[in-house]
């Protein structure tokens, strides 16, 4: 029996904002934060306070909801979401229930089987809780983090394989990163997935009973998590049992998931409108402000980088896969004289694999735009070989400094003098008579060995083309 | 003449012309508080080293004649509800009882700024759940005209403080009825304000759709120096009003009677369950506010049977959301003698909450559960989209409505706590108010058998000038607000 | 109530509902509960005499509308001062006995 995966994603993602979602408290990175330090009355649940709402995260809400295609509602309500928890202190959490600010959206994933469109249920805006931290046999609580804005975004149940999971959270990643709403360090906890996966017959459209994967905090643990939920599903279907609706939490140790019993959140939230809070009412020329000063998107940028650079798409989803770098990328061409395809395949190529070894973000790339340029010219304008090019942005990697300085220190120049070439072709050839004979004997991939000869004599600097033909010749002559 | 005869504004030319001091003053109340509240028990705290320190401040001005108010160096309490800075603040429960919050509420850091001296904290039912006090975790508080009675709830303790001469004024607090209500059985005249005129800021909630703090004094002049003290938009409450504050007091001056005013006798007020003297009593005020130059119609509030079981609903459901913060983890009462953070959530709450608190979490847990909450709270709070209509429907051709504020006078000790629903009755005239979010003004308007009788004067919201026009003009020609209950010169 | 929405107050239903709101009722207390339930919602039965067809839920008291504030920091409380009135704290956090989850 083969079984499909039934997946919809639910993602919380912190808001940048200065302030928190209904106080004036400071948002912090509550990794390094002292404990208890961003607090005050409101956001510790004293008896009495009263919550006044951040502007600012509703304005990146509305960002959010118009780049995933929502229909934005002009009036949306808060709610009371009721459950107990340590980290929780009102014994609430100020959240958005049956009307949310944003509805109706979808997102475009990449798969092999080509781009799928994945449907957004809801955007809403909601609460973070305090941290809990665990020892021996106590737990401790820290309200830093309590009240800091948090984006709720859902989808419908549309994804049907952990593939198509990862493809959805890193493009969602990607869009909140283009809208600077996140800081996207998913290892900060700003992003976290929680997962609602149920397996059925391949083929069949009924929806099996679903489990809830909590605290899924990296691309990695919801791949994992989701393919043990699915794997631990169908075997259950294959015994004949039954999966029974919970919610589970993920072990990224064990790479398993575990059964949360005892949390309330599989009983009854009591939601009702929050009566501290009036009703939220947009101005439909605000919402169009926003839309107007929205970033150019993933889409939208693919779309156009292959149309205006003339680039195939697997090189322009790389580019566009991050901003920070396709906007290097654009500084690049226009710095360049040379072709934007050409700078395309350097970024694809050496250009991205020191940026991983060395551990670079796209945003903080220490190679200034016009350096990199100039070393692409460089390379295309013959100054220098495609090898000493690489050496170049080796240094200006490593240790930094000016294309055409490191050139002139190194001595890379490439040349072109006919007259020192021959001299080396000469010396080649009289050092290595059995490989000639081969050549003449027929073995033409010998050529490409003897170009290899004159790169190393000639420290890479003799340039190719002239030395190929020279070679060419005198080993014509020597048929003779 | 005694110093805790004095009104605010008689106390304020004394204090001016420096012919007394705050200090002497706030030690005249203190000492009167000593001797006199072990038998009314109307404080759950007396915060005499602050009062003093910051009378001795006022006395400073005095001297100087900076920045003097026209409550400065006026002593004051307030329901214990309402927190205060560095004093504790225990809504009488159990759960509160050590409870001291590190900031001050909006309506405390007002006064504090026209430098009103506060004498201490009052008694109150736990949380605001209540008509008599009787559901206080602490004490019953007696009424001053008779200690077997009740003095209603749950500002009772404000409201026996200002009856018995404990203090000048009160901050009470109004969700359905809890100023006027003791008002009325105590004899003092109370003010629930519009539904965010005054920022509830730093108010402990009970219901935070219908929560009001509200003036307890001892004339409708005195009422309105509070209001213009206490009023105005704070940003710090989402639901406060913008509107500019009036000079009430100012208004009052200048009132010379009620002519042009159309004052509405609902005829659903009057029904059989209301007391026959309360009901002559209010009849006659009715007529002397008629004398007094208004004219006088019957209105229909088709709806008000429903105001019970909508109000309490809500209630329920608002509270025991509200109430879930107690889960002894931050602050207050924590029973840890379990070893799971269950055993912490269940003695706490357990040992925390009184048995009429218990039952209202109940029932609203249960009003929003899954399954109920069309049945209950949605219909709920449909039925109170009618009720505020028919008040809508009520100003279109009134400026104020006369009703009484409760069926009976203050009833005895112990005659309604064993029968819940049978207390929440006695609010039926008090709670459609609070649905609504109007004000209201409670004036004393008789006695039956030594018990005063109150009078209800409702107005559409923000009406509170013209409401206390008409309670003012009222107590220029009556002298109900003057009688003082037997302890009154029972003095030390 | 009306037909659909007739409920049975049952102690299964209350100690389900104390559980929910984390109180620990006695078994006399549960007793007194399902009958004190039983009265108070044949009392507000009568709310099912009204016809709300059509009638919104009134739900906010206030008349505002959109009331917000400038993303602006403001000081925070004094840590000491909010651990003051903590039951249990150490090194500036609030301390509870360990939430127990199972793996
Ligand atoms: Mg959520
Ligand atoms: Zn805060």
């Amino acid at each position: 029996m083969k079984y499909e995966p039934v997946i919809g994603l639910e993602v919380h993602a912190e808001l940048l904002t200065r302030s928190k979602m209904f106080c004036g408290c400071a948002v912090v990175d509550s990794t390094t934060a002292k404990p208890n330090r961003h607090i005050c009355p409101v956001c510790t649940g004293q008896p009495g306070a009263l919550p006044v709402l951040n502007k600012k995260a509703v304005e990146l809400a509305v960002r959010v909801g118009l780049a995933l295609h929502c229909e934005i509602h002009l009036e949306s309500i808060f709610a009371r979401k009721n459950y107990f928890y340590p980290d929780l202190p009102k014994g609430y959490q100020i959240s958005q229930y049956d009307q949310p600010l944003a509805t109706n959206g979808s997102i475009q994933i990449e798969t092999e089987a080509g781009t799928k469109e994945i449907r957004i249920r809801r955007v809403h805006l909601e609460e973070d809780t305090g941290k809990l931290s665990h020892a021996d046999g106590h737990s401790f609580i820290d309200y830093n983090r309590s009240g800091v804005p948090l984006l709720e975004i859902v989808t419908e149940p549309d994804m049907r394989s952990p593939e198509e999971v990862r493809a959805y959270a890193t493009k969602l990643h990607a869009i909140l990163r283009y809208l600077d709403v996140n800081t996207g360090n998913m290892e900060k906890g700003v992003i976290r997935f929680e997962a609602n996966i149920s397996v059925r017959e391949e083929g069949s459209d009924r929806f099996n009973t679903r489990t809830e994967i909590k605290n899924l905090n990296s691309f990695r643990s919801l791949v994992q998590g989701t393919e043990y939920e699915i794997r631990r599903q169908s075997e259950i279907y294959e015994s004949g049992g039954t999966v029974e609706q919970e919610t589970l939490g993920f072990n990224e140790a064990t790479g398993k998931t575990y059964s949360q019993r005892g949390k309330e959140s599989a009983h009854d939230y009591r939601y009702f409108p929050e009566p501290d809070l009036p009703p939220l009412v947009l101005d439909t020329d605000w919402i169009e402000a926003i839309r107007v000063s929205l970033p150019e998107l993933p889409e939208a940028k693919t779309s156009r980088f292959i149309e205006q650079y003339e680039l195939r798409s697997q090189e322009v989803r790389l580019l566009t896969s991050e901003k920070a770098l396709a906007d290097y990328f654009e500084a690049v061409v226009s710095k360049s004289k040379s072709p934007a395809k050409t700078v395309s395949s350097w970024i694809a190529g050496e250009f991205m694999r020191y940026l991983n070894d060395l551990g670079f973000e796209a945003a903080n790339i220490p190679i200034p735009t016009e350096d990199f340029a100039r070393l692409i010219d460089l390379v295309t304008d013959k100054t220098i070989s495609g090898n000493s090019g690489k050496v170049v942005l080796g240094e200006l990697f490593n240790h930094g400094g000016k294309p055409d300085d490191i050139v002139r220190e190194k001595n890379l120049t490439q040349v072109s003098d006919e007259g020192f070439i021959q001299e080396t072709i000469t010396k080649i050839l009289n050092d290595n008579p059995r490989e000639v004979q081969q050549y003449l004997a027929g073995k033409e991939s010998i050529l490409q060995w003897l170009m290899g000869q004159v790169a190393r004599a000639t420290k890479g600097k003799a340039d190719p083309t002239v030395a190929r033909e020279l070679l060419v010749q005198n080993l014509d002559k020597r048929k003779k | 003449m005694d110093l805790h005869e004095l009104s605010i504004q008689q106390a304020h030319e004394l204090l001016a012309s420096l012919q007394i001091s705050a200090e002497e003053l706030t030690r005249a109340y203190l000492k009167r508080i000593r001797s006199l509240d072990p038998q009314i028990q109307s404080y759950v705290t007396v915060s005499e080293d602050l009062a003093l320190e910051r009378a001795r401040e006022a006395d400073r001005r005095f001297k100087t004649g900076e920045g003097l108010t026209p409550l400065t160096g006026i002593p004051y309490s307030a329901k214990d509800s309402i927190s205060t800075r560095d004093v504790r603040t225990t809504c009488s429960s159990k759960m509160l009882e050590t409870y001291k919050p590190f900031y001050d509420s909006t309506a405390i850091r007002k006064l504090k700024g026209f430098r009103a001296v506060l004498l201490g904290k009052t008694n109150m039912d736990e949380f605001g759940m209540g008509s008599s006090t009787e559901n206080s975790g602490f004490f019953t508080t007696r009424n001053p005209w008779n200690f077997d009675h009740v003095p209603g709830g749950s500002s009772g303790g404000s409201a026996a403080a200002v009856a018995a001469g404990l203090a000048p004024f009160s901050l009470g607090e109004d969700t359905g009825g809890s100023v006027r209500h003791p008002a009325s059985f105590c004899g003092v005249t109370g003010l629930k304000t519009t539904y965010g005129r005054v920022s509830r800021y730093g108010l402990i909630p009970l219901v935070s759709s219908f929560d009001t703090i509200g003036p307890m004094t001892r004339s409708v002049m005195d009422a309105a120096l509070v209001l213009e003290a206490i009023a105005g938009h704070d940003p710090k409450d989402s639901t406060s009003r913008a509107e500019p504050v009036r000079p009430y007091s100012e208004a009052l001056r200048k009132t010379e009677n009620l002519r042009g005013l159309r004052i509405g006798i609902p005829k659903e007020y009057f029904v059989e369950g209301l007391d026959p003297d309360v009901e002559t009593s209010v009849r006659a005020a009715i007529r002397q506010v008629e004398q007094l130059g208004a004219d006088v119609v019957e209105v229909s509030l088709p709806h008000t049977q429903y105001a019970i079981p909508v109000y309490y609903l809500i209630l329920f459901a608002e509270a025991s959301s509200n109430l879930a913060k107690y889960d002894g983890v931050r602050f207050g009462l924590s029973e840890r003698d379990g070893e799971s953070l269950m055993d912490v959530y269940l003695k706490t709450r357990e040992a925390g909450f009184g048995a009429e608190t218990k039952r209202r979490i109940m029932l609203g847990t249960f009003a929003l559960s899954a399954g109920y909450y069309d049945a209950y709270y949605l219909k709920a709070q449909k039925v109170r989209t009618l009720i505020r209509q028919d008040f809508e429907k009520a100003f279109e051709s009134c400026d104020a409505l006369i009703t009484p504020v409760a069926p009976t006078t203050a009833f005895r000790i112990g005659e309604k706590i064993s029968n819940p629903l049978d207390m929440y009755l006695s609010d039926i005239f008090v709670v459609a108010v609070n649905l609504a979010g109007i004000p209201a003004l409670s004036v004393p308007c008789g006695f039956s058998n030594g018990l005063p009788i109150g009078m209800q004067i409702m107005g559409p919201h923000l009406s509170e000038e013209t409401l206390l026009r008409i309670g003012h003009m009222y107590q220029s020609q009556t002298d109900w607000h003057t009688k003082h209950p037997p302890c009154w010169n029972g003095s030390p | 109530m009306s037909e659909e929405t007739k409920f049975q107050v049952d102690e299964q239903l209350v100690r389900e509902i104390a559980l929910l709101a984390r109180l620990d009722l006695s078994q006399e207390e549960t007793e007194m509960f399902v009958s004190q339930f039983r009265d108070i919602l044949d009392y507000v039965g009568i709310l099912n005499e009204v016809d709300t067809d059509g009638v919104p839920p009134a739900y906010v008291s206030s008349a505002n509308r959109s009331v917000t504030r400038k993303d602006e920091v403001e000081a925070s409380v004094p840590t000491d001062d909010f651990l003051a009135n903590a039951p249990q704290a150490k090194d500036d956090f609030v301390v509870i006995p360990r939430v127990h989850i199972e793996q």
